[in-house]
């Protein structure tokens, strides 16, 4: 039988260099905002060969005061251009401008954000984290009420909102690698989305570990902690890996096949659901005995 | 045993009525028509979000109420079919046009500036104009009319209020009731006394709202516009003229122009993806779970029929966001499966009777699943209480398929296999 709680320090140290990773990709490569938090305007352009057209469009534009922050082709007959937050008047002299360079140009999409509703999207996405983090930590204490002395609920709570932590890090942190080197991958409303749904997922992963852990606390209340929480991880890893597998099968053809304008947001909910699925086996059990182990030796200590 | 066979008589009701909502041009269910509610980004059109300037508004509520009346009735005159004008957080206006194409277009036709005037009628062309009907945009009104000095802004009050037929008929009939402002009340007693016998307008957005004929002069600043035909009418000439009071100015902060033909191309894609992704878990089941596996699958089937179903009754904008929130929830709904037929494994190597084993597996596994999908529903309602539109259709999706998923998978899943226990098939029921 495989004790992996006994390896614990494993997954303590590979966990601790993705986020230290993660962290440093951050610091570094920054991560490419998407214009709901930064504001500005997005242009989708489609016309048979646009995408040789690029520079011409950014002169021409230029010419008329607008600048091109960043532009971008997908295939050969469209073209995504970023800029600042442009008016009504500067959005229809920049069409004119373009339709001038090709003239088959038609205009497939038009986002444009401006500074107030950016800033409220911002707030509400950074309450929207704290909040759920800690409606989860009171509702795994609440739902493992009834866990036997000597646990407690509320570092079964904890836990699972540190495992949390640790996958909203890592996941991040793999966006602003991505983002470094592919401009599709944003950070927007739907990062935030992706990012929530991650923690739903990855709570929803830990609960089910845990929930055994408890049943099998109240089963044998004479064993020990630590291989009680080996077999309850080996009881449901195949759960686990299973339920996962599966949602990432759909997400995969998803992100293959749907539209790319959600594609970086199910490459997102992939690495996070993979992330959330192995800190749910290997960092949220792991740390919950850590924690319990410290406080039993101290109390043996005394 | 007979339980069984009531909640497998009530899962075949469920489903052939979520089979009939989910065919495409389905019957007219409840009285009304369902269709499927598709967001701009699917369907194409613009959305628009209009901050409002109250900083010289003494009733923020009543302005922005008022505001968001005048853009109805704007987007009204673009023909738009289906939009959606509503306010947003308290000093924003957020409008979806779907269809509309021309952006431009539709912001100068919504945030032209609010103007309510009052004119006089002119003799010919040279310094006048004609217009149309606020209403009935193709009416042309006789005649010519000029501007005068006199506008909303001179207005205090309009009421609807009620007068005494003079023909001595007990019943009384509403008018409209104006109340103008100091400078206001010179205006239009010079006005009332230049042009009696002769109709005034009453003019919004270089439209007439009503045209009422001078009967007296004026000089009290206090006018009652009679004829009404009803307390509704009367009541929408009165709104017309409070709105136009004090124009609230309303500027762009953020808008979105969707084409129809990418919309098109987005569900086409998202669809087959689902479609596509459905299939190899329905395989991944088969694989490894093999017998149940097939009823897993089947419970799967059974669960995205019921979750289309209640997106359209309720019903719920498809977004791009909304698709991908139901795809995922397919992926989850196999997971309460999943963790039946672990548990139910457990229970048969522990050499119990493959009845017992199913009974034992689905409680045992009923804590997890109820416990797990509680945390998702959590999140999802903080998403539908944060996020903007986008947002709160994933959500909503994601929350429905969660709910609806653990329904299935302990009545459609357990359901079945107790029902085959009975049969010949039973031997092959082994997870």
């Amino acid at each position: 039988m495989f004790n992996l709680v006994k390896k614990r320090t494993y997954f303590y140290i590979f966990s601790s260099a993705l986020i230290v990773l993660s962290i440093l990709s951050i610091f570094i490569w920054k991560l490419n905002f998407g214009i709901d938090f930064s504001g500005g305007s997005i242009i989708e352009l489609s016309s048979s060969g646009i995408a040789g057209q690029i520079e011409a469009i950014k002169s021409e534009s230029a010419g008329i005061g607008i600048k091109i922050d960043s532009a971008s082709s997908s295939g050969n007959d469209k073209v995504i251009l970023r800029t600042k937050n442009l008016t009504t008047d500067e959005h229809q002299k920049l069409i004119a401008t373009i339709t001038k360079v090709n003239h088959g140009t038609t205009e497939s999409s038009y986002q444009t954000i401006g500074p107030v509703v950016s800033r409220d999207i911002s707030n509400k996405a950074i309450w929207a984290v704290v909040v759920a983090s800690l409606a989860i930590i009171l509702f795994v204490a609440y739902a493992f009420r009834k866990v036997p002395k000597p646990a407690s609920s509320w570092r079964f709570g904890l836990t699972a909102v540190a495992a949390l932590i640790h996958d909203l890090i890592v996941t991040t942190g793999f966006v602003s690698v991505v983002g470094h080197y592919y401009s599709f991958m944003q950070v927007d409303a739907l990062f935030i989305t992706a990012l929530l749904t991650v923690m739903g997922f990855s709570v929803h992963d830990t609960i089910v570990v845990f929930d055994r852990l408890r049943e099998n606390m109240v089963r044998h209340p004479n064993s020990d902690i630590e291989t009680l929480a080996n077999d309850s991880i080996l009881q449901t890893i195949s759960r686990s890996i299973n339920t996962s597998l599966t949602t990432i099968m759909v997400l995969l053809a998803l992100f293959l096949i749907g539209g790319s304008s959600i594609s970086h947001f199910v490459l997102i909910l992939i690495a996070g659901i993979t992330f959330g699925t192995y800190s749910s086996i290997f960092i949220a059990t792991m740390l919950l005995i850590s924690w319990q182990k410290t406080i039993e030796r101290r109390k043996a200590g005394e | 045993m007979k339980r069984i066979w009531y909640i497998f008589g009530t899962i075949i009701v469920v489903l052939a009525l979520a089979v009939l909502i989910d065919i495409p041009k389905g019957p007219n269910l409840f009285g009304k028509d369902i269709k499927t509610h598709l967001g701009l980004d699917l369907q194409g059109g613009t959305e628009l979000i209009y901050q409002a300037d109250l900083s010289k508004s003494t009733d923020k509520t009543k302005d922005l109420t008022n505001l968001i009346s005048i853009f109805r009735q704007r987007v009204d005159r673009l023909g738009v079919a289906e939009p959606t004008i509503q306010q947003q957080g308290s000093d924003q206006v957020l409008i979806q046009l779907p269809g509309i194409k021309d952006i431009n277009q539709a912001i100068t036709t919504i945030g032209q500036t609010y103007e309510l005037s009052f004119m006089t009628q002119a003799a010919d062309a040279t310094t006048s104009l004609q217009l149309q009907d606020y209403y009935q945009t193709d009416y042309s009104y006789p005649g010519y009319w000029q501007a005068t000095d006199l506008t909303g802004k001179d207005l205090i009050s309009s009421d609807v209020t009620y007068q005494n037929s003079s023909s001595g008929v007990s019943a009384s009939t509403p008018v409209v009731s104006l109340t103008f402002n100091d400078a206001g009340k010179a205006k239009f007693a010079s006005m009332t006394k230049n042009n009696l016998n002769k109709q005034i307008a009453i003019v919004l957005d270089n439209r007439i709202v009503s045209a009422p004929t001078v009967q007296s002069e004026i000089t009290d600043g206090k006018a009652v516009i009679t004829g009404q035909k009803d307390i509704k009418e009367a009541k929408k000439l009165s709104d017309r003229l409070n709105e136009g009071m004090l124009p609230i100015p309303a500027k762009v902060i953020a808008q979105q122009n969707v084409g129809a033909t990418l919309g098109a191309d987005s569900i086409k894609k998202s669809l087959t993806a689902g479609i596509i992704g459905l299939i190899l878990v329905g395989l991944f089941m088969l694989i490894h779970y093999k017998f149940p596996g097939l009823i897993a699958v089947a419970a799967l089937i059974i669960y995205s029929l019921i979750a289309l179903a209640l997106f359209k009754i309720i019903p719920i904008t498809m977004t791009l966001a909304g698709i991908a929130g139901f795809i995922l929830s397919i992926g989850m709904a196999v997971d309460a499966n999943i963790l039946i037929f672990e548990r139910t494994r457990e229970e048969l190597r522990l050499g119990k009777d493959i009845v017992v084993a199913i009974e034992e597996g689905f409680k045992r596994a009923w804590n997890s699943i109820r416990d797990s999908n509680f945390s998702t529903i959590i999140t999802c309602v903080i998403l539908f209480e944060f996020g903007t539109g986008l947002i709160k259709g994933f959500a909503l999706t994601l929350a429905i398929g969660v709910l609806v998923s653990m329904f299935t998978a302990v009545t459609v899943s357990r359901t079945f296999l107790l029902l085959l226990t009975k049969t010949n098939l039973r031997k092959y029921l082994h997870v």
